[in-house]
């Protein structure tokens, strides 16, 4: 077909049975001029209708399939009714929104199946007829009025409706700064988490959990994992339990459980048989949800470490689970684009939340528990209303794929990507800051407790701290400790190095006291010399003072009878 | 099937190996693979083997046993490690390895550079052919079109880059661990150091993983520009003879790149061999002998496929070729390779097999039995040339090769695209070509070409016929060129050299390609739209148009088909006329010299390179004679050998060392049974008694024709055309209206009786019809009995007509 190659009117025209002509000319129209001649001033934007500019567009690409008699996928878009209908899979259009409407989101191959299937997409031109459409409230035919619009979702939060921690701040004893094992590099970040209340952050590494103080940023010690690599990270509600998820790929996976106050094992959990990639702690620390490449979420029992529920729905690896902040609600998402909302209980499904067009990367619950928002390896982060399971937003965060998002507790967000940026977000998905970009994908972006920084790790294994409100970077903690005694044998070579210097010094300073002593008796007689020099020189500057005063009534003279003579002269020149 | 006996005359010819003076056990040559060694950095190295040719023919591996020196021995360190040769290099410099076994010597040149420096792993030089090697790539594994258990790779490696981004950054974190390279998961798998549903594919000890593991740990880098192109393999020895069970021959690759280096892939390529019982090969590249006969060992590194031919005799054979008595050159090309595999060729066949044999192939009939009398009261020697020239010079002929390029040309009806009027002139158009003789290479050129309307111009209808760009690609490289690409146009072809840049650069010539309604609604307009470029489906950058194992020619607009059938159809082409000649080839034979004959791929030699290779080349020069190219091969002592084996050719079914017994195919066989039973048949469209041979629309019908397997035209696979008996056949003949109804309707018997012949003769006549030859006496005397005992008279010799035509000697060509 010629005008899915080249969509410009002269391909068009040299092909007479490519398509009706009358046709041809509208979108002449529309790809010269950019709806209603916004573009040479002298007429409003002017909203197309179905009648007239949607339903060509359709005949042209669409109703071959959506027509009365084939109705594929039970939609028929021959005509206004039927169109806004919606087929088997409900409604495709949402006046307003066209991004949310279901036949913008597969004609603008945003998401599968595409459409037209097995096509290239329809011409720009075309879409932006169809975007404008429903944009303008889908209105039937010129004028129409558009339909009554959804009511607009309120993404304001009340802050008194976010749990906060209550008590002191919860920090670690004093640990063992012994690590478990130390790698060539860093490993990769994909498990972090900051404390909902305390100066404290967790970091995944082989064999182990680094803590670090998320003021000081100085490293606190390690929180030993055998079990393999730590790839998920989680404080509990209260700030009181650290879980940790991971294992050894293909083989195994485990969570664990500690006190932070104690930094004591509470219990370990799970018994997968590749690595957890996801896990998190209810807010009444009744359950664990882990998951991983075996699709299956298990809601697991702290209690006495049996399985609650298990979660079968996902069609791919489980990359990322979270409760509500009061526990009754679990999000769960996978490698697939699948996301879910389940209730905590029984976990019997709650929400499908349609519309992912990459894998899902991060689910966070906002501080209020009555926003979710996901991330997805489409490049995009979208927002769902927790009581109807509908989206509220969304908005492209990060080419190539959103990896880490977070919600600070004043209902902003914080995001990072395989664009290796870092951004803050305002609560409605306006972008409020960018941060200095990380040196790899950024994996993992958490917010301090007291919403001051930010940490954002990256697939080198770089931890990178900022501030939140100047967006500056702080520091980068070594995510790669060396072993004490590695750190002991630098200290002793550093020592040994001075003391060796000291030496040195100790020489020249001897070498220098004898030649201070000879210094010093130069210096007595330099000062007897000096004593008669200064007489001298009072006699000498004496001296000079009574020759300058010669001198100067001298001048005074010379000075007197210039002038004198100057006066004459002048006197004699006026006779 | 009573051969005649042809005494050995003075005309021996064929190049009987005499080894007069030497013991077979004498060792007559030494040969050192490869020719020549280049070291070109700490990593490098080389292994040799050394071949020893006996004074019989038979080749020895002597690698182990060889003793082997370098001139300058601080160059290289020469490994002698488990019976193999390896060079590491050492130092800078220039020497020759000096290699010496049983009294003969051979040297090759050997060159260091850059000894001493190690350059960082290229991950598609080095790291890529790790996952060829060890099959991770393959399609029933990661290979496959959405990977397997979460981990995708391109299939045989065809996107590089698609691979590093999967393994480094698809899933962060996961796959590869440059802080602690060895338990990366990557290498975790294939060490089954974890659990992996592919099992344990390398040791951790290994090349291979050691190749993962440093890679891995200088940080997985990408490679940071383009890297040297992969430009030849070459695979050692180029053939060997090996003479008992158990023989062993390893095998050396060594891949050329661009940049003028080479790297010895020995231990980086997939070997396979076509024929495991007589030539196994091993994973390292070990090839044993096994049964006798004649196997091709392949080589796959890369997007490169290499064979080398490998025979094996049995251990102390004592052989000698049969004389000859006027050969042909086909013969001498074709003896020449029996006498290689020490098989002799059965006798040439006698002249009424010769008759019936000839008769069916080159008209679709079989010999009246005024024509066989004829033939064989004739005593001249030339008469079965004669014969030959005789049935080429008859309608039937062209009509029965009509009949095959229309079945190559798909010339068939097709709802709209193409109306039966459109079918008609199609084949109209072919019939006058072939009737006229019409140097092939014309025809071809002017069927790539046409434009036009498909009523005025009817060639142009091969462009109705296959609309989709790809699949009109992929039937003329079939059709005309004899390769199947099919695969290249989702992944570099595995057993071919084919890739996705040759498959849509060759696919690019019919790009432009348009089509409009012309006045009459049943008729469309072919023509090349100038506009239209062809998209690489992995970079998604314009291709331009390649040929197949060519250059990328100069095109301006609309002249792309026009520069493709020049090279097609150019003498020098080296794929066009070969695959004529193969087609020609098969049919006489019932088996191409490459087999099937539309799939000449690295993998599938001909079984006799020289043979197809002088088939095309005479067929080039002599103007595109088919006709000729025909008669060479009929009038061969080849084509005329009887079907009965000896001991030496009882195995061999590729090598033309005796006759095939073939089925006859649908049209003919249908045809046959008309003249035999002399009644006539309807086809739609055509008048009563015509042959089934002459209809031009592939899509008419017809229960007989379809049971029998006759080609629908719908595929341009040469295997379309269904030659294996079924039950449903022998069903039909023996219940169906095929033979009953027709024995009844063409009233021979009853005729025959009211004449007052008595059985005897009837039994006769009716042998000499469905045979071609008369009744053997045990025959005669055994139906002669079964016919008087029978009651009714009639009935009974109808049945020996019955039981004639239902037999293999009528349904079969011999």
């Amino acid at each position: 077909m010629a005008f899915s190659d080249t969509p410009n009117a002269s391909r068009a025209f040299a092909d007479p049975f490519a398509f009706p002509p009358k046709f041809a000319l509208r979108v002449l129209l529309f790809g010269f001029l950019p709806f209603g001649f916004a573009a040479s001033g002298f007429a409003v934007e002017q909203v197309p209708t179905f009648e007239e500019d949607v339903l060509p567009v359709f005949r042209e690409k669409c109703c071959s399939c959506h027509n009365a008699d084939k109705q594929s996928g039970g939609l028929d878009l021959t005509s206004y009714n039927r169109a806004m209908a919606g087929g088997s899979s409900g409604e495709v259009i949402a006046p307003g929104d066209a991004e949310g409407s279901y036949l913008w989101q597969l004609a603008s191959h945003e998401s599968e199946p595409k459409m037209p299937p097995q096509a290239d997409r329809i011409p720009d031109s075309m879409l932006a007829v169809i975007t404008k459409w429903i944009a303008g409230g889908a209105i039937e035919r010129k004028g129409g009025a558009p339909v009554a619009m959804k009511a607009a979702v309120s993404l304001a939060l009340d802050p008194e409706a976010v749990l906060v921690p209550d008590g002191p701040p919860v920090m670690p004893p004093r640990l063992s700064l012994q690590v478990e094992s130390h790698g060539r590099r860093p490993l990769a970040i994909t498990g972090l988490a900051a404390s909902p209340n305390g100066a404290v952050a967790a970091v995944g590494g082989r064999g182990q959990v680094f803590l670090y103080d998320t003021g000081s940023l100085a490293f606190r010690g390690v929180l030993p994992f055998p079990e393999g690599d730590v790839t998920t990270l989680r404080f509990s509600r209260n700030a009181k339990l650290l879980v940790a998820g991971g294992g050894v790929g293909g083989k195994s996976g485990r969570v664990v459980i500690w006190d932070v106050a104690t930094a004591k094992r509470v219990t370990e959990l799970g018994d997968e048989y590749d690595e957890v990639l996801a896990a998190d702690i209810s807010a009444d620390q009744r359950v664990v949800a882990l998951g991983g490449p075996q699709k299956v979420v298990r809601l697991i029992r702290t209690a006495d470490g049996e399985i609650d529920a298990e979660i079968k729905k996902h069609t791919d690896w489980i990359t990322a689970v979270e409760f509500s902040p009061n526990g009754r609600m679990l999000a769960t998402g996978d490698r697939a684009g699948n996301a879910f909302l389940w209730e905590t209980r029984g976990a019997r499904e709650d929400a499908v939340l349609k519309g992912h067009g990459g894998g899902i990367t991060a689910v966070a619950w906002r501080g209020d528990g009555e926003v979710l928002a996901t991330a997805s390896e489409d490049g995009k982060i979208r927002l769902w209303n927790r009581r109807s399971g509908e989206k509220m937003k969304e908005w492209q965060a990060h080419g190539g794929g959103v990896q880490g998002l977070c919600w600070l507790a004043d209902g902003r967000l914080a995001s990072c990507g395989r664009d290796k940026t870092v951004i803050l977000w305002k609560g409605d998905g306006g972008k409020e800051r960018d941060f200095p970009a990380l040196g790899e994908i950024g994996l993992r972006v958490v917010a301090t407790s007291d919403r001051q920084r930010l940490l954002a790790g990256d697939l080198a294994g770089t931890l990178a701290v900022f501030t939140v409100d100047k967006g500056e970077l702080v520091g980068t903690p070594n995510t790669n400790p060396p072993k004490l005694e590695e750190r002991l044998k630098v200290a002793e070579a550093a020592f040994n190095e001075i003391a060796t210097l000291e030496k040195t010094v100790a020489r020249k300073a001897t070498a220098t006291a004898g030649a201070m002593q000879v210094a010093e008796s130069q210096v007595a007689e330099s000062q007897k010399a000096v004593e008669e020099a200064k007489k001298a020189l009072e006699t000498a500057t004496a001296e000079l003072e009574a020759v300058k005063a010669k001198q100067a009534a001298a001048a005074e003279q010379v000075d007197r009878w210039k002038a004198e003579l100057e006066f004459s002269t002048h006197l004699r020149q006026k006779d | 099937m009573r051969d005649s006996i042809h005494s050995c005359g003075a005309g021996l010819c064929l190049p009987v190996l005499l080894w007069a003076t030497l013991a077979a056990g004498d060792i007559v040559s030494l040969e050192v693979f490869p020719p020549r060694a280049q070291l070109d950095s700490s990593r490098d190295h080389q292994r040799l083997i050394v071949q020893a040719t006996h004074a019989d023919g038979r080749t020895e591996d002597v690698t182990a046993a060889a003793t082997i020196t370098a001139t300058n021995p601080a160059l290289t360190a020469i490994d002698r490690h488990e019976g193999r040769i390896i060079l590491r290099p050492q130092a800078d410099g220039e020497a020759a390895i000096r290699v010496e076994h049983a009294g003969h010597a051979r040297e090759i040149p050997l060159k260091v550079v850059s000894a001493t420096s190690e350059p960082p792993l290229s991950f598609r030089l080095d790291v890529m052919p790790v996952f060829a090697r060890a099959g991770c790539n393959m399609g029933s594994c990661h290979g496959a079109a959405r990977g397997k258990d979460g981990f995708r790779l391109s299939l045989f490696g065809y996107d590089p880059a698609g691979d590093y981004q999967r393994i480094t950054r698809e899933f962060p974190g996961r796959r590869i661990d440059p802080g602690a390279p060895v338990h990366s998961l990557l290498v975790e798998k294939a060490i089954g150091g974890v659990p992996h549903t592919g099992g344990k594919r390398f040791e951790l000890e290994s090349d291979l993983a050691d190749r993962l593991v440093r890679w891995i740990g200088a940080g997985a880098p990408d490679d940071p520009g383009p890297v040297a192109q992969l430009v030849g393999l070459d695979l050692y020895p180029p053939t060997a003879l090996l003479a008992g069970v158990g023989m062993a021959q390893s095998f050396v690759a060594v891949a050329r790149f661009a940049d003028g280096t080479d790297r010895d892939v020995t231990d980086l390529c997939w070997y396979g061999s076509n024929n495991d019982p007589t030539a196994k090969v091993s994973p390292a590249g070990l090839v044993t002998s096994g049964s006798r006969g004649e196997a091709f060992i392949m080589a796959r590194y890369d997007t490169i496929t290499v064979g080398r031919p490998l025979v094996v005799v049995p251990k102390d054979l004592s052989f000698t070729f049969p004389p000859q008595e006027g050969p042909t050159w086909i013969d001498e090309l074709v003896n020449a390779k029996l006498a290689a595999l020490r098989i002799a060729p059965s006798a040439v066949c006698d002249d009424e097999t010769f008759l019936r044999r000839v008769t069916l192939d080159l008209v679709g009939l079989v010999p009246t039995p005024e024509e066989r009398a004829a033939f064989l009261a004739d005593t001249a020697s030339d008469k079965r040339a004669r014969a030959v020239d005789d049935l080429m010079t008859r309608k039937a002929f062209v009509e029965l090769w009509v009949m095959k390029w229309a079945e190559i040309l798909q010339i068939r009806s097709q709802g709209n695209d193409v109306s039966p009027k459109g079918a008609i002139l199609y084949h109209q158009w072919l019939d006058q070509r072939i009737a006229a003789n019409e140097p092939v290479d014309r025809m071809v050129r002017d069927l790539i070409t046409a434009s036009g309307g498909t009523f005025e111009n009817p060639p142009s209808n091969y462009f109705q016929l296959e609309r989709d760009t790809l699949k009109l690609a992929e039937n003329v490289a079939q059709a005309f060129l004899g390769m199947r690409i099919q695969c290249a146009q989702c992944h570099n072809h595995p057993f071919d050299r084919w890739t996705m840049d040759d498959y849509y650069g060759f696919a690019a010539f019919f790009k432009q390609i348009a089509r409009k309604r012309a006045a009459d609604p049943r008729e469309t307009i072919v023509f090349d739209s100038g506009a239209g470029d062809m998209k690489h489906p992995v970079s998604g950058a314009t291709v331009t148009p390649k040929f197949l194992g060519g250059e990328t020619p100069k095109v301006s607009t609309n002249d792309r088909r026009e520069a493709l059938a020049v090279w097609m159809t150019a003498p020098d082409n080296p794929y066009f006329a070969r695959h004529v000649a193969n087609i020609a080839w098969t049919h006489f034979f019932g088996r191409g010299i490459v087999h099937e004959p539309d799939d000449a791929r690295v993998s599938n030699p001909p079984s006799n390179g020289p043979l197809l290779a002088e088939l095309g080349r005479r067929l080039a020069s002599s103007g595109w004679d088919f006709r000729g190219l025909v008669r060479d091969i009929v009038t061969s002592q080849t084509y005329q050998r009887s079907c009965d084996l000896n001991d030496t050719n009882k195995l061999d079914d590729t090598n033309f060392s005796h006759a095939a017994v073939r089925r006859i195919r649908a049209e003919v066989l249908l045809d046959v049974l008309a003249q035999v039973t002399d009644t006539k048949n309807k086809f739609p469209g055509l008048p009563l008694g015509a042959r089934a041979v002459q209809v031009a629309d592939g899509r008419t019908t017809n229960y007989f024709l379809t049971t029998f397997g006759r080609a629908t035209r719908e595929d341009v696979c040469s295997c379309a055309v269904k030659m294996d008996p079924n039950l449903s056949q022998a069903l039909h003949l023996l219940n169906g209206d095929a033979a009953n109804d027709r024995i009844k309707q063409g009233g021979l018997v009853a005729g025959w009786i009211k004449e007052g012949k008595p059985d005897a003769e009837i039994v006769e006549l009716l042998f000499v019809r469905c045979y071609g030859r008369m009744p053997t006496e045990q025959e005669r005397t055994e139906t002669v009995a079964a016919v008087a005992a029978a009651g009714d008279r009639g009935q009974a010799l109808e049945d020996v007509f019955w039981a004639l035509l239902n037999s293999p000697e009528f349904m079969f060509n011999h």
